[in-house]
């Protein structure tokens, strides 16, 4: 039918657990979209990953307030401090020792799982941009 | 509850993206809209803390500043408290179509006497009853059943199903549905067992008059279309192929502007223009073959 697309909405939704709360209520809401309509749906696709886990999501919306949704890989940032047991990135990069440690084969493993959503040709460039954000979040990267 | 913030700025639809993309780090979540055809887009931004106005309005001025574009005038506010699902459903409530009276599952009360009611849910399926491309539709139906009897009908572009449930419940015939989107076939049926046709309704995903059910189950002598003016006059040959002799085509999804083109391709299949359906800027066409 007559798909029109009025918008977009960008956000990260918790696997499984999407509820009406913010930012979901008020970000589909004030533009008038239907709030439940999208945590079942969105629910319901993404009950077999990791529950809790960040999914980022986009919504478009149609001219009769229908809307479809794309959900995304969770960022690299989610995967490399799971990966290192830590619960947040370094504030004080280059100035002070690593937070924490992840081995190139968990490097990867990371870059596998978002190849998907990476601009990298194979899984050794996608590794490198991996490396890249664990340093910027000061992560070491070991071999091993 | 802990208040929300929203931003909010003004820009042209081809770099409202772009702006979207350098505020987004600011807020939880980020969304572009169109305010009117063709016009501004709004870019908005949901926070959970209050953000930093003036690194954010710095930015923006830098990124308008680059593209040649006034500096938008940005706004930061806390967002007051609201149900947000219960505003949700105040801002759906039932659509009244002639006879049809759409709603969706948190409308309580009965459908009043006399109309047909149709359970649709604005989710992701188009079709929810709201946009005039299928309240015209739905109102040719209507006049139809007043004047033709239909056997067999085709929902070419079925969406929600809205428009094959409203022929079903009218003439009590088989309808075949299709869709190239196959998660709107999965809500349309869902939605056909809602309303109680999904003996009369039978949905496919497909591509367009390529879906082997459509063949196998034609001619039809009602032929639905909601879809978009191009597709249509492109699908033209098409729709003439498994149309019925004598049958009626209701097309729509067509810009008034758009409605000599549309009618042009049909003409050229030998169809005649019966009616036009004009809401708003939309024109939904009724043919006959």
């Amino acid at each position: 039918m007559a798909k029109k697309v009025v918008g977009y909405i960008k956000l990260q939704v918790p696997a499984g657990k999407a509820n009406p709360s913010p930012p979901i209520g008020p970000a589909l809401g004030q533009r008038g979209l239907n709030i439940m309509e999208f945590v079942k749906q969105f629910n319901a696709k993404t009950a077999d990953m990791e529950q809790g886990m960040p999914v980022p999501v986009v919504i478009t919306a149609y001219a009769d307030r229908t809307f479809s949704f794309v959900t995304k890989t969770p960022p690299v940032t989610y995967f490399l401090k799971k990966a290192a047991g830590i619960d947040k990135g370094s504030a004080t990069v280059g100035r002070s020792g690593p937070v924490g440690k992840v081995t190139m084969t968990q490097v990867r493993d990371i870059a596998s799982k978002k190849m998907v959503d990476l601009n990298a040709n194979d899984v050794e460039a996608a590794a490198t941009m991996i490396v890249g954000s664990a340093r910027s979040m000061g992560i070491e990267v070991v071999e091993g | 509850m802990q208040p929300m913030w929203r931003i909010a700025f003004q820009v042209p639809e081809a770099v409202a993206p772009l702006f979207a993309e350098v505020v987004e780090s600011h807020v939880a979540a980020i969304s572009t809209f169109e305010l009117e055809e063709g016009g501004m887009w709004l870019v908005e931004g949901t926070a959970h803390q209050e953000p930093d106005g003036t690194r954010i309005a710095t930015k923006i001025a830098v990124l308008a500043a680059s593209l040649g574009l006034p500096e938008p005038d940005l706004t930061v506010k806390p967002l007051a408290p609201i149900d947000w699902v219960t505003q949700t459903y105040l801002s759906f409530p039932p659509v009244r179509v002639g006879r049809f009276f759409i709603h969706g599952s948190h409308h309580k009360k009965p459908v009043p006497k006399g109309c047909i009611g149709l359970q649709i849910e604005a989710a992701m399926a188009f079709g929810s009853g709201e946009h005039a491309t299928t309240q015209g539709c739905l109102t040719a139906i209507e006049d139809l059943h007043k004047s033709r009897k239909v056997r067999n009908v085709l929902d070419m572009g079925c969406g929600s199903g809205i428009l094959g449930f409203g022929a079903a419940r009218l003439w009590h015939v088989p309808v075949l549905g299709i869709d190239i989107d196959p998660v709107s076939i999965e809500i349309a049926r869902e939605n056909a067992v809602l309303n109680k046709v999904h003996t009369e309704v039978s949905l496919f995903p497909g591509n367009g008059y390529d879906a082997p059910e459509v063949g196998r189950r034609g001619p039809y002598d009602l032929i639905l279309a909601n879809i978009l003016a191009r597709p249509l006059a492109r699908m033209a040959p098409r729709l003439r192929q498994h149309l019925a002799p004598g049958g009626t085509a209701v097309l729509s999804g067509l810009l008034r502007r758009q409605e000599n083109m549309v009618e042009a391709a049909h003409r050229k299949q030998g169809l005649r223009l019966i009616r036009r359906y004009r809401l708003g800027d939309w024109t939904a066409l009724v043919l006959r073959g």
